[in-house]
């Protein structure tokens, strides 16, 4: 049998990717690995997480009994929190055997889960704009329609403030979510001084995130549990797991699980996937006409070169260099942990100064949902010291995460070696100290302390934005290169749609636009609505 | 690896004053098994050393920290401080439910004597048991 579509990946832009293609009446095949989480454990959760955690033992929650909460110490890694929860584990399982990476200096996740990293990500949705995709052979109008389409399969909370200049139309937004105790403190004064604020190019506002303030498509809304970090498949935060189901549930989609795709190759008149079947090893191929890659920036590129044999090639990897800035509220050291928040991003600022040459954007965090032994070590006391600061200084702080835009001084490699190993290089990140110094001193004018001996340079990669190696361009000429379809160079009817096409990455999680654009290249395969008068002569029929 | 029977009962005495409960006992004992296969021979059996001649260790392992000394004592802490959190008797060692601003203003400066204290101890301990940066 030839399938006319195969789509591999069910992370956000595969998903996105069959979502184009099911509007066309095209019923895809999905192959994933597709790793789920299985609902069986003993403990479920139908209370806020402070007062269960009063009453019961979380081991099994905080901890897992395969110790998976103790990763970053056991095996001596930097996890975000949320990664090594244990109800999380599904989310990068087998992730070191499937596709082994060698990357001293560069931070790797990767996902063989359904849903993939939006099992556990942080859901900040936001539109390029123009001058963000000045590298792109695209518009932000040829994104709009299903930017449009997509905020209401989501459901995105958001307002029009000061920001939708910089994160685009507020058309079908959620009411925003509601914000925690500090993030209204610094809200407030941020409109007190706003004018001043403005004149110096920084504004602040409300975040756009898949995540419901109120009742969606049938899920519930957010309840401020605090448990962001510790349940998966929470209904109130999107994941696009969450279509998938849907899609299979009314059969637009077929999908097969348990699938590693390791590459493709051509016969007279399809392409071959070929892949092994997870459980026992045994090699697995399907016929297609076309291929869409949507298997996250380092697989999808990792299948590309292994299809080309391509031993040698280093393609460019780009991610968002980010620094972490502790923000102090110093009115609330020693007040009580607000018990009914949403531990996620509160709040987001743009720094447009003059005397930086790009735009930075911070999303600022709420600390509520992490476990408080996750600070012990940030405290430079004694261990029963650090209990007390543990228990009396996290309810005064948020955390901002400031995104650069990706540039090719801050840009690494990915070479695949002939041992199937995945190698990722890249220097540290050249963060200019004065671009920090600038945006402490923004801060403090809010009321909040901070110090640049605080602020913490994470590893690149830590963002998990990676995105570049197979860049969109109007005229691809060369191997490794896409059309503005996603069209692999010299590969006709194979497109890719994650990550791997975006030339360029701007200064906020590009999730919405590779969800966007994946959607685009979909509906243009499938021969729906389309921006531009003049197409190529292969689309489906 | 004997060791591993007693020290959970002492870390735990060292960090939170108390006997350890006896579920906590057990996982710390299982979690320390597979962070000592990150650890050399060499490295354990210090470990077991410092753990048998030092008695407070919570300065040993603050002076660990701050010289950059012995890094499985400083893990064990920090594995036992994740474990302990997990309990609902610890939950208010962890969780401020109470707003008591002065009281917490004054507990963390003398905290921070304790510290300081502990800090010269440790520094000691360090000197006296000939602990270096292997």
């Amino acid at each position: 049998m030839i399938h006319d579509v195969i789509i591999i990946g069910t992370g956000p832009s595969g998903v996105s990717a069959a979502l184009g293609l099911v509007r066309n009446n095209v019923t895809p095949l999905v192959l994933d690995v597709g790793y789920t989480y299985t609902a069986d454990q003993p403990q479920k959760i139908e209370k806020n997480f402070y007062d269960y955690k009063k009453e019961n033992n979380l081991f099994d929650l905080m901890i897992g009994e395969n110790f998976h909460g103790l990763t970053n110490i056991i095996q001596k890694k930097d996890l975000p929190p949320k990664i090594t929860a244990p109800r999380m584990a599904f989310v990068t399982k087998d992730a070191d055997t499937l596709s082994p990476l060698n990357s001293s200096g560069f931070h790797a996740i990767q996902s063989f889960a359904a849903g993939g990293l939006s099992n556990a990500w942080g859901a900040g949705l936001y539109r390029y704009t123009d001058d963000e995709l000045k590298d792109f052979p695209l518009k932000a109008s040829d994104l709009t329609p299903y930017y449009d389409t997509l905020t209401e399969e989501v459901g995105i909370s958001g307002e029009d403030d000061d920001l939708t200049r910089f994160f685009g139309s507020t058309k079908s937004l959620l009411k925003p979510m509601q914000l925690s105790k500090k993030s209204l403190l610094l809200y407030r004064k941020y409109k007190k001084k706003r004018h001043a604020l403005n004149k110096r190019g920084i504004f602040m506002g409300i975040p756009r995130l898949g995540v419901l303030s109120e009742a969606h498509d049938n899920r519930s809304p957010c309840d401020y549990s605090n448990l962001e970090m510790w349940q998966p498949h929470l209904p109130y935060i999107y994941s696009s797991f969450f279509t998938l189901k849907k899609l299979l549930n009314k059969k637009q989609v077929e999908y097969k699980d348990g699938i590693l795709v390791n590459a493709w190759s051509q016969e007279k008149n399809c392409r071959v996937i070929h892949g092994v079947r997870i459980a026992d090893q045994s090699p697995v191929s399907f016929k297609t006409r076309k291929i869409i890659l949507a298997a996250g920036t380092l697989n999808t590129t990792k299948i590309v070169l292994n299809s080309k044999k391509d031993f040698t090639t280093k393609l460019t990897l780009l991610d968002n260099p980010l620094v972490q800035i502790p923000l102090l509220f110093p009115r609330l050291i020693g007040t009580r942990i607000e018990k009914n928040a949403f531990g996620m991003t509160q709040l987001n600022m743009v720094f447009n100064y003059e005397a930086f040459d790009t735009l930075l954007q911070g999303s600022i965090i709420e600390l509520t949902s992490p476990s408080r032994a996750v600070f012990y070590d940030m405290f430079p006391f004694a261990a029963r010291s650090n209990l007390v600061f543990i228990r009396s200084i996290p309810p005064a702080v948020m955390v901002m995460f400031l995104y650069f835009p990706s540039s090719k001084k801050n840009s690494g490699y990915l070479k695949l070696k002939a041992d199937g190993m995945l190698e990722l290089e890249c220097e540290p990140y050249k963060i200019e100290k004065k671009t920090i110094k600038g945006v402490l001193r923004s801060l403090s004018r809010l009321g909040v302390l901070t110090h640049s001996s605080l602020v913490q340079y994470p590893k690149p990669g830590y963002a998990i934005h990676y995105a570049g190696t197979l860049p969109m361009k109007e005229n691809p000429n060369q191997l490794y290169q896409c059309s503005r379809y996603g069209e692999l160079y010299g590969e006709e009817g194979v497109y890719i749609v994650d990550g791997s096409i975006f030339p360029s990455i701007a200064a906020k999680n590009s999730g919405f636009t590779l969800m966007a654009n994946a959607m685009r290249i979909a509906d243009y395969i499938g021969g729906g609505w389309h921006p531009q008068p003049k197409m190529p002569p292969h689309r489906l029929k | 690896m004997p060791h591993l029977d007693n020290d959970a009962e002492k870390l735990y005495d060292a960090i939170f004053k108390k006997e350890i409960p006896p579920s906590l006992s057990k996982s710390f004992f299982e979690a320390s098994k597979k962070l000592e296969l990150r650890y050399s021979k060499d490295d354990i059996t210090r470990y077991q050393k410092y753990l048998e001649k030092v008695k407070d260790l919570e300065a040993l392992e603050y002076a660990c920290r701050w010289f950059n000394r012995c890094p499985l004592l400083i893990d064990k802490f920090k594995i036992m401080v994740f474990l302990a959190e997990t309990l609902p008797e610890n939950h208010h060692t962890f969780v401020n439910e109470n707003t008591r601003s002065i009281f917490n203003w004054l507990f963390m400066g003398i905290t921070c004597l304790h510290s300081a204290w502990k800090l010269v101890k440790g520094f000691f301990l360090l000197k006296a048991h000939n602990i270096k940066n292997q």
